[in-house]
């Protein structure tokens, strides 16, 4: 699509005035060195025309506005709360101010999030989503709005990124797990509309092939949303099938406390009948009873990296784009142990019907 | 089709209004002028053009920027993106942007916000949790920016916003470790700065005073952060000073959780040996073992009720102030017990 840019000339035109003038109004700062007719009448038709200024050019002309949009799917999935820490501290020390906004998963609320922003003249975005809204961030790199994506990649190899290896953090799990001896081993998958949720079921399933326990295990749930009830949900439904299995894998800390829960009240003990594991190894991972195993994610220098990267790119537009993948790793607590020479999973399903209350 | 941006009168025509009745739609402080049906109208067919405001001339006219900002002192602690995430939904549905600013109650960092959300023209801040005297506050009193406060004690504010029954809550919490025979209580609180703190230490004091329980003044310890390690220094704290206590009040889950820890690696039992309680209701307490007993608090109805004050306070700015109390409920858990009698 080519977009013909309004330029300061067209709207000087159109009013009659000189450039420097509609210049001066279209910059707040310097707005009241004019008339409030003229500026009035420039501002309306610069609204009718569609002007928009050039970010860059502004930046180059005017003092930057120091702002800084941050979009982060769900600030209270605990993940996020730590990368943008690690954003903030930065941002913060090289003298701009991060707004942050949750776009909750939802395409158009995250598209109405970056225009918001663009219109703001934010000095750069940083972008942390599961499914970006690919049209906004075309239209971000289009018009030349620095952009850097956080917990996941894109194709386009000019969009600077952090991003984690997931693949291989599902893969350190079920090495550990099979290293131990379990053989039947279900799975608690994240929502498929998420990257890293994608990427961490998949990676399960291919280190179940590589270790060729994909016959016994066949076990997978799907959450559908990163919630602990969703994690009591998906448990139960897993004890309802009566199938036996020594080990409860899932694709988030949080879902695995919502099956602490069930398992407790379905006489389940961790590790001795069932070892479970989590992932993000979030604050909370540490003091559950007993503490849970899982996969460190460094969201907070995560978050520091995506800062850095944006606020290079702002300085220095010219230098090269780069893209990190962050590998995560296993952390061995008390929530995974030898499997049971009898699996009792498939004696609970009765107690693991849902309680009405 | 021309290319370029989506005017008002683009979508004036579109629907066959005046361009005057879309710029009233468009703008929240005025779209009530409008009926709902045509406001309906108006909304999806912008979005569907792409219609998007131009905020240096918005601001020209209407002083209006339609974002609204949330301050939160610490997103790291679960309390307060979930009343983050009741603020936007009702800003959102009133057709306003949220923006959301993580403070770190850091005083710089507070004005600096401010300061850059002025330029923006920032319709109002909702400012959960704010510090006694805070320079928030007075600088958007200066700046004529409304704001809207959470967490503060009864008899603490003229602003308009929430004030949390502090009473209420720690008078559930001593009348239920008193109906379990505890007579021997510990305090710990947090910074003395902060407005909720103050309220929740001095509601202890109080609803213990009420049952004619004086507290030792060596068992009151305070924190000077919010974190797990405090709760984990200000226990060891009090074990040291080798005076009989069966019950722990905390004025936060985050203490009460370091405190359970604590307690476990000093080989004592939780609640058998010593009763904890924690105050807000973050959902780790429901996780741990021995589950927290807490006061908990309705965050997502706070952040709710904050964005609806705030909405009136924009539409009305010369009305009375709204303060709305919020009463908070006990919830029995694992980690207070009766007192055992050996």
């Amino acid at each position: 699509m080519v977009f013909q840019r309004v330029t300061l000339k067209d709207i000087a035109d159109r009013t009659g005035v000189h450039t420097s003038t509609v210049s001066r109004v279209l910059n707040p700062d310097r707005r009241a060195m004019v008339s409030a007719e003229i500026a009035g009448r420039i501002l309306a038709v610069a609204e009718e025309l569609g002007y928009r200024p050039n970010s860059l050019a502004y930046g180059l002309k005017t003092n930057r506005t120091g702002s800084i949009g941050v979009v982060v799917p769900d600030i209270s999935n605990p993940v996020f709360p730590e990368a943008v820490q690690g954003i903030e501290d930065v941002l913060i020390e090289a003298g701009y101010t991060p707004i942050l906004a949750n776009s909750d998963h939802d395409a158009d609320r995250e598209r109405a999030i970056v225009e918001n922003m663009r219109d703001q003249h934010v000095d750069g975005l940083i972008v942390a989503s599961g499914s970006p809204h690919v049209a906004v961030l075309i239209a971000c790199k289009e018009d030349g709005v620095p952009l850097v994506l956080i917990h996941r990649t894109w194709d386009d190899p000019d969009i600077p990124s952090v991003s984690y290896d997931e693949k291989r953090g599902a893969r350190l799990i079920i090495d550990h797990l099979a290293g131990l001896g379990h053989r039947d081993i279900a799975y608690i998958a994240g929502p498929l509309d998420s990257a890293s949720s994608r990427d961490r079921y998949f990676g399960t399933r291919e280190a179940l092939e590589q270790h060729g326990l994909s016959e016994n295990s066949s076990l997978f749930t799907f959450a559908d949303a990163i919630a602990e009830e969703e994690g009591e949900r998906c448990c139960r439904e897993l004890l309802q099938t009566g199938e036996p299995f020594t080990a409860l894998v899932t694709a988030h800390d949080v879902l695995a406390a919502g099956c602490v829960g069930v398992l407790a009240a379905s006489g389940l003990r961790i590790p001795e009948d069932l070892s479970l594991t989590g992932y993000n190894n979030t604050p909370y991972a540490a003091i559950l009873t007993p503490a849970l195993t899982t996969v460190h994610i460094p969201n907070y220098d995560g978050g520091v990296e995506a800062a850095r990267l944006l606020v290079d790119r702002i300085e220095n537009p010219t230098s090269p784009v780069r893209r990190l993948r962050i590998s995560p790793t296993l952390v061995i607590r008390n929530s995974t142990a030898r499997p049971p020479a009898n699996p009792r999973t498939q004696t609970v399903a009765s107690r693991a019907a849902p309680q009405s209350a | 089709m021309p290319t370029g941006r989506v005017t008002l009168k683009d979508i004036a025509e579109q629907i066959g209004v005046h361009p005057s009745t879309v710029s009233r739609v468009l703008n929240p402080a005025t779209r009530d002028m409008v009926s709902q049906e045509v406001v309906e109208k108006v909304t999806t067919t912008a979005r569907s053009l792409g219609y998007r405001p131009t905020p240096l001339a918005r601001g020209l006219k209407t002083q209006s920027s339609g974002n609204i900002a949330v301050f939160v002192p610490d997103l790291t602690n679960p309390m307060f993106p979930e009343i983050v995430r009741g603020a936007e939904s009702v800003l959102i549905d009133a057709g306003y942007t949220p923006i959301l600013a993580n403070t770190k109650n850091d005083r710089e960092r507070k004005l600096m916000l401010v300061d850059h959300l002025k330029q923006r023209q920032i319709d109002g801040i909702i400012i959960v949790t704010a510090l006694r005297n805070d320079p928030i506050i007075a600088a958007c009193r200066q700046n004529g920016i409304p704001v809207v406060v959470s967490d503060r004690g009864i008899g603490e504010t003229e602003l308009p916003g929430l004030i949390i029954d502090d009473q209420f809550g720690m008078r559930s919490v001593v009348s239920h470790l008193v109906a379990l025979g505890h007579q021997k209580f510990a305090l710990i609180s947090g910074p003395q700065r902060l407005s909720p703190s103050i309220s929740r230490h001095s509601s202890a004091l109080k609803a213990l005073h009420e049952r004619r329980i004086a507290v030792d003044p060596d068992l009151v310890t305070f924190c000077d952060d919010f974190s797990r390690d405090a709760g984990h220094r200000a226990c060891r704290a009090l074990l040291d000073q080798d005076k009989a206590f069966t019950a722990i009040i905390t004025s936060n889950d985050i203490y009460a959780i370091g405190v359970v820890a604590e307690l476990r690696d000093q080989g004592l039992n939780c609640p058998g040996d010593i009763s904890v309680t924690g105050y807000n209701g973050i959902r780790p307490t429901k996780w741990l073992s021995p589950s927290i007993t807490t006061v908990d608090l309705p965050k997502r109805m706070m952040g709710q009720r904050m964005a609806e004050i705030m909405l009136q306070r924009l539409k009305n700015p010369a009305g009375v102030p709204e303060r709305h109390v919020i009463r908070p409920t006990l919830i029995e858990r694992e980690s207070s017990g009766p007192v055992r009698h050996d």
